[in-house]
C-alpha cells in the first residue's frame, strides 16, 4: 500500500504537466487556422502546350522530397531541338544545375547570364556540356540552364557564393518554411539539346542564341505568383 | 500479488519491489501511464507526427524511419524482461518531460529553430530528439535510472525517426551522385561501351539508357546495412568500440555495393543490347540485382558478430 503510493503522486503530477503543457496548448495553438492555404495552380498555366516554335511532347509529375517536380518536353516541328522544363512545387531551394553535374556529365563552360523572357527578365546559371559519344562527333550542344523564382524575380545564385551560417525559424510544419515577404522560391531546371541536321559540328554559339530565342517565348511570371502562393 | 509492468523472472528477489513500485494496481496503473503518455504525445506532438507521416510515405530514403518505432519498442521489451532491476522512479524525469512539452510549444508558437546554411537547414530540434527525451522522462519518471540504463540504446533508436535529415542529405546527396555516375561512366568506358549524352541518361543506344537517379546515391542501402549492424551489434552484446567499428564497415560497404550495383546495371545494359526480351525488364533487372547484392552483403555483416562471440568464447575456454 505504501509503495503503491510512491507511483501515484507521480502519476498524478505527469497528468497535472501534460495536461497543461500539452493539452492546453494543443487546443489553444494547434487548433488555430492556418495561416493560408497552399496555393492552386494549373500545371497547363506554367508549363503552356507551346513555347514559341516548340510543342509540347511528353508531360510527367513526380514526388521529389516533400515537392511534386513537373516535366514538360518540348520539341521543335523538325525534331531538331528538344528542351525539357523541370519545375517543383512546394519544395524551396534547389539548384537545378547542380542536381543535373552530379549525373556525372562532362562540363565545357558555366556561367551565369541575365535573359529575357516572354514576360519579364531573370538570371540562369548555364552549364554547357560535352558530346561524349563515340559516334556524335560533336554533332550536338547540350545545356542545363537552372534559375529559382520568388516573388521579387527570378534568379540563380551559383553553388559557390551560398556560404555562411545563419540562424533562423521553420514555422508551423516540418520542412515548411515561412518566409513573410518573399515565399518559397520555385525552381526551374531546363535542359536544351540541339544537334546539326546535316551532320556539321553545332557551335556552342549558334545553340545558345536558339536557348536564348527559347527563353525569350516563355513566361516566368506565373512560376513568380506561384512562389507568393506556396 | 499485484503483477509488475515488465516480466521479471520468478527466482528474482525484487520482483515485489519492483511490482510495489508499479503497482497503482498492476495493470490498472500501467494502463493509467500508457493512457497519459499517449495524450501528452498525441497533444504535445500530434501536428509534428502528422509531418513525420507523410514524410515517410513521401520519401522513399525517409521511410527507413518507419522501422525505429517497432524497432525500439521490441527491444526495450527484450532488455527489460530478462533483467532485474530496482525501480526507483525519479522526480527528473518528469522536468525532462516538461522540458520537452516546452520544447513543443516554442516550436508551434515561433517554429523550428534551425541553422541555416549554404541552402541546407539543421534542425536544432529535430522530432526525434523530442520524442526521444519525452520518453526517457517517462522511463525516468516511473522506472528509474536503472530501467533507463537498460533501455538506453533501444530508445535511442526513436533518434532516427528521420534517419535523413535534409541538411545532411544536401551535403552528400550529390557528390555520392556523382560518385555513382562516375563509377557508372568509368566502368562503361571500361568494358567498351560508348555513351551519348541525351536526355542526361548514360544512353547505351537510342533507345536504351539509365538514368542516376537520386536514389542512386546508395545512401538507402548505407543506412539499412547502418541501422542493422547497430541492431546486430547490441544484440550480440559486442564492446562498444566494435560495434563502432561494426557499423561503419557495414555503412561503407553497403554503399561500396551500391557502386557494384551500377557497373553490374551497366553490364545487364550492354547484354540486353544484343538480347531484345531483356531489354524491356531492365527496372526488374535493377531491383533483383540490387536485392541479391544487398542480401549477400549482409549475410556477410552479420557473420562478423557471430564470428566474434565464437573467438571471445574459444579464448575464454582456453
Amino acid at each position: 500500500m505504501e509503495q503503491s503510493q510512491k507511483a501515484s503522486p507521480k502519476l498524478v503530477a505527469f497528468a497535472a504537466l501534460v495536461l497543461l503543457c500539452a493539452g492546453l496548448p494543443h487546443f489553444l495553438l494547434d487548433r488555430k487556422p492556418a495561416d493560408r492555404a497552399p496555393g492552386q495552380y494549373s500545371v497547363e498555366a506554367l508549363l503552356p502546350p507551346v513555347v514559341g516554335s516548340f510543342q509540347v511532347v511528353n508531360r510527367e509529375q513526380g514526388v521529389l522530397g516533400r515537392g511534386i517536380e513537373h516535366v514538360a518536353i518540348y520539341q521543335d516541328s523538325a525534331g531538331r531541338r528538344t528542351a525539357q522544363f523541370a519545375l517543383i512545387t512546394n519544395y524551396g531551394i534547389h539548384n537545378g544545375v547542380a542536381c543535373y553535374l552530379a549525373r556525372g556529365m562532362p562540363v565545357q563552360w558555366r556561367r551565369v547570364e541575365e535573359m529575357k523572357s516572354a514576360d519579364s527578365s531573370a538570371t540562369f546559371e548555364i552549364v554547357s556540356l560535352g558530346d561524349q559519344s563515340l559516334k556524335g562527333g560533336n554533332r550536338s550542344a547540350l545545356f542545363i540552364a537552372s534559375t529559382e523564382c520568388t516573388t521579387v524575380g527570378c534568379r540563380e545564385i551559383p553553388l559557390e557564393i551560398r556560404s555562411g551560417l545563419q540562424l533562423g525559424w521553420i514555422r508551423k510544419k516540418l520542412g515548411t518554411e515561412s518566409i513573410s515577404a518573399q515565399r518559397r522560391p520555385v525552381p526551374l531546371s531546363i535542359t536544351f539539346q540541339s544537334t546539326s541536321v546535316d551532320g556539321s559540328v553545332k557551335t556552342q554559339e549558334q545553340a545558345l542564341s536558339e536557348f536564348r530565342e527559347l527563353i525569350s517565348n516563355f513566361k516566368l511570371n506565373p512560376l513568380r505568383e506561384l512562389s507568393a502562393s506556396n | 500479488m499485484t503483477q509488475s509492468i515488465f516480466r521479471a523472472r520468478p527466482n528474482e528477489k525484487n520482483v515485489s519491489s519492483l511490482a510495489g513500485d508499479w503497482s497503482i494496481s498492476g495493470w490498472r496503473g500501467l494502463s493509467a501511464i500508457f493512457l497519459v503518455s499517449g495524450l501528452g504525445l498525441w497533444w504535445a506532438f500530434g501536428s509534428l507526427l502528422h509531418s513525420l507521416v507523410k514524410l515517410w510515405i513521401g520519401n522513399g530514403l525517409a521511410s527507413l524511419g518507419i522501422l525505429a518505432v517497432p524497432a525500439a519498442a521490441i527491444l526495450t521489451v527484450l532488455a527489460l524482461r530478462s533483467r532485474k532491476w530496482r525501480a526507483n522512479g525519479s522526480w527528473w524525469g518528469l522536468a525532462l518531460c516538461a522540458l520537452t512539452f516546452l520544447m513543443t510549444i516554442t516550436v508551434k508558437n515561433y517554429g523550428i529553430p534551425v541553422l541555416r546554411s549554404s541552402g541546407g537547414a539543421l534542425h536544432l530540434l529535430p522530432l526525434g530528439l523530442m520524442i526521444w527525451l519525452y520518453v526517457s522522462g517517462i522511463f525516468l519518471l516511473f522506472a528509474g535510472y536503472e530501467a533507463y540504463r537498460l533501455a538506453f540504446f533501444p530508445l535511442s533508436l526513436l533518434l532516427l525517426v528521420n534517419p535523413a535529415p535534409q541538411f545532411f542529405m544536401y551535403y552528400v546527396d550529390l557528390p555520392l551522385q556523382y560518385v555513382g555516375a562516375h563509377t557508372a561512366r568509368i566502368f562503361a568506358g571500361w568494358v567498351g561501351v560508348p555513351l551519348e549524352s541525351d536526355h542526361l541518361r548514360l544512353m547505351f543506344s537510342p533507345a536504351l539508357g539509365m538514368f542516376i537517379a537520386p536514389g542512386c546515391n546508395g545512401l538507402r542501402g548505407a543506412l539499412a546495412m547502418g541501422f542493422l549492424t547497430l541492431i546486430v551489434g547490441y544484440l550480440y552484446r559486442l564492446p562498444l568500440w566494435l560495434r563502432g567499428v561494426y557499423f561503419i564497415f557495414g555503412v561503407i560497404l553497403a554503399y561500396l555495393m551500391n557502386l557494384v550495383r551500377l557497373c553490374g546495371l551497366v553490364l545487364c545494359y550492354r547484354v540486353a543490347l544484343n538480347v531484345e526480351p531483356l531489354a524491356r525488364h531492365m527496372e526488374a533487372a535493377d531491383y533483383v540485382l540490387g536485392s541479391l547484392i544487398f542480401f549477400s552483403a549482409s549475410i556477410f555483416v552479420f557473420a562478423i558478430p557471430r564470428k566474434w562471440n565464437n573467438l571471445r568464447k574459444q579464448a575464454q575456454n582456453s
